[in-house]
């Protein structure tokens, strides 16, 4: 089968060559477009990395930040996206690296997960919902750095494989052989939580 | 029956497998209820992580993101920047002890190949079984002598002549590549990739790059990842060390093998890409060569033999595959069984496909389709039509729930199930912009999905002519029900752009900030799927500028 479509910037290409090279040439102005034009996507990234709101606020203004500082060596023309999350993975990994443990839990996704639903749905559909929510993050949280951020980047971002190669800087095909462990491996832990 | 592995299920279930794997994966779903469960649950779990992975701080978060980032850039020192970028995980190397440890791997391999390069140089040949063929090699040994005093430039080193001209070292080195290359592991590549630093071009790498026998593996250059040179090929190293021995066995002049020494200064014998064996135009090869020769390569030449009788004017085969109610089909896979060449169907159900002259068979593939096959004649120019029978391939309890839901949903809204559903969505009155339009993607849809699709599309219907928000609510979460079912392409696209067209109109009818939330998240999500030129991304951040300019 054809692959889905290629997902595009959400800023148009030459718009986002033009931002690029202004704040190259030190508009800051044209920076803050790109930062207002990214600023979900970015914190979205940074959320699942991380699952806490304080550590995903901090990661992703300090992604802009290390753009701002390095966009002197970003290349014109490439897309924009791949490269803030590649820099937001990054320092979500140097931040794992750097506590020596998993991200921390927040009670804010249980909170919000019923309401990202229908207005329809009963409250016992919304309980049930939130215990679910809860068995996966629990196991989310058990996978390897590697395997959270593949997933989170496909099943959550959207990304193709081509994208989520070059945010994490490895070959598709492992892309595609690291996801279907990740895959396999919540699986697993899901089996377990459910199991006696 | 073999069942799909995880990584075959995985690709099939983000539409990334390609090719032939793609189509032996739908030809097994079809008739494998247990794959299709397991590839149900797949995607459910998929689903299953967006609420606990996702969270939207508010739009008054947004409003003063750019805000503290500028102040975080000015108070923010710029050198630590530049550092963290330079490595790819946020690290120098140095400070990783994973990669400290592999840094000083790859140097040791390094170094304990070139000392038993070096060390082997002078080692004579090994003793054979056969003592005739020993005894030939004896009276042969000056030619070898002869090739290294030919070439003093070895003296220095090791270099690429001495792989070839060296046998002994050869048989260390070539069998380890060989291992490496023809076990395609991609658990082995993939390990590789993960210890090692992502933008450092690895060894294990290149040679899961080099070995991949889809091709897929091959990044663009654009990631920095360069398939490594032919001449570094495991198989090209096998054939020339054979040819090398085939030379000394027969008492090759020395004179030759000094010029075989030299080969790499010329361009090795070209590498097919899908197979990595040897062009034809190599050398023909002794008889034990083609023990070394995997059976891709066997496979690849008997495929261009075929081709080659085969060869003929093309002509252009061209058709349109329906469902059993005559409707288009779009995104069906059309394989010519006995040539190659396939095709996908277009939004009318349309294909074409070049074959060589004769009668040739023709399968035709769709998710939530039985496989169909039919026959082009020999010399007929006129349009094929094909006929698929509907199968139930995803899971029936998700969709005809959601149909279910919508229909009962809609019920409770005032509307009576016999309300006719357009199939492009109306506006709010006072708007002429819709993101709706592209009603062909959503009427080629499998049988299971498209009923969901039309009850959705109705509850959309009712709830713009009611202008009530929580009615435009309901029908947005439908739609984001429906949304992972859609097989990615423009029926993604679609459904997505309705979906986002309900939440601003209920934003526009209740202006919360709930809502606004909401729009701004599905609007995005639309635009960022959207291909470039497409006039809706230009209405899409129209609204998004609306809301926030409220």
């Amino acid at each position: 089968m054809n692959p889905g479509p290629r997902r595009t910037p959400i800023l148009d290409p030459g718009d986002e060559a033009a931002l690029v090279r202004s704040a190259q040439g030190g508009d800051s102005a044209a920076f803050t477009k790109i930062v207002r034009a990214y600023q979900r996507p970015v914190f979205r990234v940074a959320y699942g990395l991380t699952r806490n709101t304080a550590d995903a606020d901090d990661l992703a203004q300090e992604t802009f930040v290390r753009a701002y500082q390095a966009i002197d060596r970003f290349r014109v023309g490439e897309p924009l996206y791949p490269w803030l999350a590649r820099i937001a993975t990054n320092l979500a990994f140097s931040l794992f690296r750097r506590r020596k443990r998993r991200p921390e839990t927040a009670l804010e996704p249980m909170v919000e997960a019923g309401a990202q639903w229908g207005v329809d749905d009963d409250p016992a559909e919304h309980a049930a919902a939130g215990e679910r929510n809860e068995q996966v993050r629990v196991a989310f949280e058990k996978l390897s750095p590697e395997h959270q951020s593949v997933l989170s980047l496909r099943a959550v971002q959207d990304l193709s494989y081509q994208e989520i190669a070059l945010v994490l800087r490895v070959p598709p095909g492992t892309v595609m052989s690291r996801l279907s462990r990740a895959r396999a491996e919540l699986k697993r832990l899901l089996d377990g939580s459910d199991g006696p | 029956m073999k069942h799909l592995n995880e990584r075959d299920m995985s690709g099939v279930l983000d539409g990334e497998l390609r090719g032939e794997a793609m189509w032996r994966a739908q030809q097994h779903l079809e008739r494998c209820p247990v794959c299709r469960d397991a590839l149900s649950a797949m995607a459910a779990q998929d689903r299953s992580l967006r609420a606990p992975l996702s969270h939207d701080p508010g739009e008054e978060y947004f409003d003063s993101f750019a805000d503290r980032v500028t102040a975080r850039i000015a108070a923010a020192p710029k050198a630590s920047a530049s550092e963290v970028l330079r490595s790819p995980f946020g690290v120098s190397w140095w400070q990783s002890p994973r990669k400290l440890a592999l840094v000083g791997t790859v140097t040791a391999v390094i170094a304990g190949a070139g000392l038993v390069m070096i060390s082997s140089r002078n080692a004579g040949l090994p003793t054979l079984a056969n003592k005739e063929t020993a005894q030939h090699l004896d009276q042969t040994a000056p030619a070898k002598q002869n090739e290294n005093e030919a070439m003093p430039g070895t003296a220095a080193g090791p270099g690429p002549g001495d792989l070839r001209a060296d046998r002994s070292k050869d048989d260390g080195t070539g069998a380890k590549l060989q291992t490496g290359a023809s076990g395609g592991s991609a658990n082995a590549g993939d390990e590789l990739a993960r210890t090692s630093p992502p933008g450092a071009a690895s060894p294990g790498r290149q040679q899961k790059v080099m070995s991949s026998p889809s091709g897929e593996d091959r990044a663009p250059a654009a990631n920095g990842f360069t398939p490594p040179p032919p001449a570094s090929s495991a198989e090209t190293r096998e054939v020339d060390r054979l040819r090398e021995t085939k030379r000394r066995l027969i008492g090759a002049p020395a004179r030759e093998a000094q010029e075989s020494a030299k080969a790499p200064a010329e361009p090795p014998a070209p590498m097919r890409e899908e197979s990595g064996s040897p062009a034809p135009a190599a050398a023909p090869l002794p008889v034990q060569m083609s023990k070394h020769v995997s059976a891709p390569a066997s496979r690849s030449a008997a495929e261009r033999e075929r081709m080659a009788t085969d060869a003929g004017p093309a002509r252009r085969v061209c058709g349109v595959v329906r469902d059993a109610s005559g409707r288009p089909l779009a995104r069906v896979l059309v394989t010519a069984t006995d040539a190659a060449g396939n095709e996908t169907s277009d939004g009318s159900g349309r294909f074409c496909l070049e074959l060589p002259p004769g009668p040739h068979d023709l399968q035709l593939l769709a998710v939530g389709f039985r496989s169909a096959q039919i026959r082009v004649p020999a010399t007929s120019g006129e349009e094929l039509a094909a006929t698929m029978q509907a199968v139930s391939v995803i899971e029936g309890g998700g969709v005809a729930g959601l149909r279910d839901r919508a229909e009962k949903s809609s019920l409770k809204q005032g509307l009576t199930s016999t309300t006719q559903a357009p199939m492009a969505s109306g506006t709010l009155s006072g708007s002429g912009e819709t993101l709706a339009g592209d009603e062909t993607a959503l009427k080629a849809l499998p049988d299971s999905l498209r009923d969901a699709v039309a009850a959705v599309m109705k509850l959309q219907s009712g709830a713009e002519t009611l202008g009530r928000a929580n009615a435009l609510d309901a029908a947005a979460a439908a739609w984001e029900r429906v949304l992972p079912q859609m097989p990615p392409g423009r029926s993604e696209l679609e459904a997505r752009a309705r979906l986002a067209e309900c939440r601003f109109r209920a934003w526009q009818i209740s202006r919360d900030s709930k809502r606004a939330e909401r729009a701004m998240d599905a609007l995005t999500a639309f635009i960022v799927r959207t291909p470039s030129g497409d006039r809706r991304s230009a209405v899409a951040a129209r609204w998004i500028d609306q809301i926030h300019e409220r």
